[in-house]
């Protein structure tokens, strides 16, 4: 058959084009850059940092996590290209046999859970038997705390050279670093802002001090000859423990599956007015209520008695007393009255009653009677009048929350307002912690119970970390804009990479990134990027961040350090709940 | 080695998948044509005219049937932009086919009447299930199938002009992964279609050497009405947040693949009584496809609403044919197929790039009345980069592709 013929040359035909059968991309090819004509050399990485950096996720320094921290990834990309970290070292939470460090929060089938788990502490130092630690991340760790062997105390303790004695910096610094990132600053603003704020024991850390503690870092690393990457500090406002819980009554009800409407506004204003109109200043009520009998058969309420009164002893009918000499007059008498009734001589009472207006509480209740606006006048003003004007002084200080359409901010509990509440300015964050109270609190309005005595029950407490105010938001994001300005100059003057940490955090919080197909947010659990407590990551968000930092070292050093596959690491995962041991607690 | 033993040692290696031409074009409707760089459209009259040029057809000698089928076997190589892990499709091998039937009262009868089936538009993508694009694609399966009464009508003795009504029926398969806490969320949707298209076409023998053909075929919107949707949901308090229960649930879709018209013109010369050399040119009108739209009807949070913004494409094929003996004509050609996938518009489902498509073929005559044809397809596109644009949304990733496809193809004809 002729086809014989040309059956040897088809066939070597079809093997030729076999040999290209699968082609295939074409290799990525890698190098490390140079920085004014030098090499980098990633022989010896080493990070600095917090939690983020130590790989915390779920509320607690995870094994699962740590071994996909950020600087391991890193690592482990240097590692790939050949380009150095061959010796890469964790301080591994397994290295004590455990699983965690502290209480993790878990994902269960029905939801999260905040006390799944029990708490793990470190009973043992590492680093005799596995020391040389190239991640030195700290949870917790300040960068005022990177040089103080007090941290020891803490998580630190389990890996440090040399517990009390070493510091963070000076283990750092013993491993001859090339090269290193550096994650340092959020906790210098977070325990502010998880203490309350102002209100709180916790301080900001000042500028200058910050400015130390860095530079004290990046000295030490420039006398070593290293180069490395700065990660700037996020604005920690924006994390998914921040913004899960609205502080505005739309929010709030959206939360609960509701609407903000007229009816809705008309019902709480109302259960407002009842639990607090007239009810909670019975004190206001009773000074404008005649209840004096001035001998003649004629009743004058309480103000007017001490208005007579403060006439007769500076000896003018006419005089009109100022606010401060009425207020005064009311709580020097009220503590007078009481103190009388509790078995006390008249001595006794006098001392005890200049006792309390002398002191801080009782300056306070002058404060607030001034504030309510009690003056001469109150005398023969009416009843009616008078709580109005109260209201209208309480509805002014936020201690009587009126919700419009337009403004409708959500009360904290303050313990020196009149009502224990006081009405949040725009601006303010409710925390994930706040979440039961503010639930509680929707059921209580829209179901139409009634407030507990103790408003701690169902409005967030700042100084407990539900709550942070404005302004303290403000003094936070001023704070964190001031360090990552010395940030961006020092990575500048030094000649180190800067990873804008903060702008891609700015962007998932408020339109979402994008990156190969998901769609990243700071929204809890749906945003993908905040672990279960809302402040740290998952490990895909590390994953983010570990790129972010390749993508900065590679375009300040023009090197090629292949990414992290970030889709390999998981968002939070579901774990199934196992029984406690018996005997444990 | 026998060729059997070869053909399946090529399927053994090469286990791959079928999305080879541009867009969702599947450009194997003739193994003749297939052998001479896809050239039909303005030479060569055969029974698969019927859907390169229905013009042609009352040019045929004799009735006749054609059945044939090219296997394809393709494959997608992909890493990050900046990534060193390589990634392979898992496609498996795409099997068009087709069969055309053509009915011709005499030799000298201006009239030709055809019945064809084929198949082109499609695409079968699958990667493994856990791999970096998950969320972008785990698989896809397109598939239409045209059927296509046809007349032809011979005007004069030099020229003849056909039409066909194209009855087309669709199916779809699309299965991502979506990120979830709790676990990923696997989305499944399923659905089939039926839609109507035309295909008209003008042939022309100017004279012994010389031939010239146009074709058109219409588009047509593949669109899906209550195609079935699941969403698999690990996490039971998840799918209480997200409105669903846990484990599989079921809902309906709509979305619509809108297919491009084409406009071919070709041409074909007899340089000697053995040599033939011919030129098509396609312009296809991708530029319909500007967005990949899937509803749902009850869980509408989780409708898709991807960028694609195609643009119209070309292809231009070079052909030619040898009568090498009496009984046996061999083929060769070359196409050039321009990608309708913009920059940074690349997806896994079609990680377009212009391709190159080298072929050769023969045909083989066995008696009279019976004749096989073969050909051979490698088709090759250029390493492609993709980085998304900002404010874009294809639903995809960045990252570096190659794609390429080994297609064998095999015809029988029988002429009455």
């Amino acid at each position: 058959m002729t086809f014989k013929r040309y059956r040897s040359l088809i066939t070597a035909g079809v093997f030729a084009v076999l040999m290209a059968c699968k082609p295939e991309v074409d290799d990525f090819s890698p190098s490390g850059g140079s920085h004014n004509g030098t090499a980098i050399d990633y022989t010896t990485y080493v990070a600095l940092g917090n939690s983020l950096t130590a790989g915390v996720s779920d509320g607690a320094w995870l094994s699962s996590s740590q071994v996909n921290a950020y600087p391991q990834l890193i690592a482990n990309s240097l590692q790939q290209a050949g380009l150095g970290a061959s010796g890469f070292n964790q301080p591994l939470i397994s290295h004590s046999g455990n699983e965690y460090f502290g209480q993790p929060l878990i994902l269960t089938n029905e939801g999260p859970c905040f006390t799944c788990t029990q708490p793990v502490v470190p009973t043992s130092n590492i680093y005799a038997e596995h020391g040389g630690f190239h991640n030195m991340a700290v949870s917790g760790m300040k960068a005022i705390e990177v040089n103080n062997p007090a941290l020891a105390a803490g998580l630190y303790g389990y890996f440090a050279s040399q517990p009390g004695v070493s510091t963070v910096l000076t283990d750092v610094i013993a491993l001859d670093p090339t090269f290193y990132t550096m994650w340092l600053g959020a906790n210098d603003v977070l325990g502010y802002a998880q203490s309350g704020g102002a209100l709180g024991s916790e301080a900001i850390t000042p500028q200058e001090d910050y400015e130390a503690a860095i530079s004290l870092v990046l000295d030490a690393m420039d006398d070593k000859g290293a180069k490395g990457a700065i990660l700037n500090i996020p604005d920690i406002t924006e994390a998914a423990l921040f913004n899960f819980i609205a502080s505005d009554l739309e929010g709030v009800l959206q939360l609960a599956g509701q609407e903000l409407s007229e009816p809705v506004l008309g019902l709480v204003n109302g259960f407002m007015d009842e639990a607090i109109g007239g009810v909670k200043n019975p004190t206001i009520t009773e000074l404008v209520t005649p209840s004096i009998d001035i001998g003649n058969g004629t009743m004058i309420n309480a103000v007017a008695g001490i208005v007579a009164q403060i006439q007769g002893s500076v000896g003018d009918p006419t005089y009109v007393p100022k606010a401060a000499e009425i207020a005064t007059a009311i709580v020097y008498a009220g503590a007078y009255a009481e103190a009388i009734e509790g078995g006390a001589n008249d001595e006794m009472a006098q001392a005890i009653a200049n006792a309390y207006v002398a002191s801080a509480e009782g300056q306070a209740a002058i404060s607030l009677l001034v504030g309510i606006g009690i003056d001469a006048s109150w005398a023969t003003s009416s009843v009616e009048e008078a709580i109005a004007s109260s209201d209208t002084y309480m509805k002014s200080n936020g201690s009587y929350p009126v919700f419009t359409m337009e403004s409708n901010q959500m009360p904290v509990y303050d313990e020196t307002s009149p009502t224990q509440m006081r009405q949040t300015a725009v601006g303010s964050k409710f925390t994930l912690l706040a979440q039961g109270k503010v639930s509680a609190l929707v059921n209580v309005i829209t179901g139409g119970g009634s407030l507990p005595d103790d408003l701690k029950e169902v409005l967030p407490v700042p100084t407990a970390g539900e709550a942070l105010l404005a302004d303290d938001v403000k003094k936070v994001q001023d704070a964190v804009e001031g360090y990552n300005t010395f940030l961006k100059e020092q990575a500048d003057a030094r000649g180190l990479a800067y990873v804008d940490t903060k702008s891609i955090m700015s962007e998932a919080a408020q339109t979402g990134i994008i990156i190969d197909g998901v769609t990243y947010t700071t929204a809890y659990l749906s945003g993908n990027l905040f672990s279960l407590d809302g402040a740290h990551l998952t490990q895909r968000g590390y994953a983010i961040i570990g790129n972010l930092t390749i993508q900065a070292i590679n375009a300040k050093y023009n090197a090629r350090i292949p990414q992290i596959q970030q889709n390999d690491f998981p968002v939070v995962e579901t774990t199934p709940v196992t029984p406690a041991p018996a005997g444990s607690n | 080695m026998k060729l059997r033993n070869l053909l399946l040692s090529l399927a053994a290696v090469c286990i791959a998948q079928a999305s080879f031409a541009n867009g969702f074009q599947v450009l194997l409707q003739g193994t003749k044509q297939t052998g001479r760089g896809n050239v039909g459209v303005g030479y060569g009259p055969d029974a698969s005219s019927l859907f390169f040029n229905p013009g042609a057809l009352s040019f045929l000698e004799s009735t006749q049937i054609q059945v044939g089928f090219s296997p394809v076997m393709s494959n997608i190589s992909y890493r990050g932009l900046e990534g060193s892990q390589k990634y392979q499709s898992t496609s498996p091998m795409g099997t068009p086919f087709h069969a055309y039937g053509v009915y011709r009262p005499s030799a000298e009868s201006p009239w030709a009447f055809g019945l064809g089936i084929f198949t082109p538009f499609g695409s079968t993508v699958t990667y493994d299930h856990d791999w970096t694009g998950r969320y972008s694609l785990q698989e896809i399966s397109l598939q239409s199938i045209y059927i296509q009464p046809t007349v032809s009508y011979r005007i004069g003795e030099k020229v003849s002009v056909g039409a066909g009504l194209d009855i087309v029926t669709g199916s779809v398969v699309f299965q991502k992964s979506n990120t979830a806490p709790g676990g990923d969320i696997n989305s499944k949707i399923e659905g089939n279609t039926l839609q109507y298209a035309f295909n008209v076409g003008v042939f022309a023998q100017l004279n012994e050497k010389l031939s010239l053909g146009v074709n058109y075929r219409s588009g047509v919107d593949m669109k899906v009405e209550g195609g079935d949707a699941t969403f698999n949901v690990p996490n039971a308090y998840i799918a209480g947040v997200l409105g669903m229960a846990e484990g599989v649930n079921t809902d309906k879709f709509n979305a619509t693949l809108p297919l491009p018209q084409t406009i071919a013109i070709g041409v074909g010369y007899k340089v000697t009584d053995k040599l033939a050399l011919a030129l098509d040119f396609n312009y296809v009108g991708w530029s319909v496809y500007e967005a990949l739209e899937v509803e749902f009807e009850e869980f509408s949070a989780n409708n898709i609403s991807f960028d694609r913004n195609w643009q119209d494409s070309y292809i231009i094929n070079f052909g030619a044919e040898y009568n090498a003996l009496d009984d046996l004509v061999v083929r060769a050609g070359i196409y050039y197929d321009t990608t309708p996938v913009r920059d940074g518009y690349m997806t896994p489902e079609s990680p377009d790039a212009n391709t190159i498509g080298l072929t050769v073929g023969a045909s083989y005559n066995i008696g009279d009345h019976f004749s096989i044809d073969a050909a051979f397809l490698y088709n090759t596109k250029e390493q492609r980069e993709n980085v998304i644009p900002d404010g874009v949304n294809t639903g995809a990733l960045n990252g570096v592709y190659k794609a390429s496809a080994m297609i064998p193809s095999i015809a029988v004809n029988y002429k009455f």
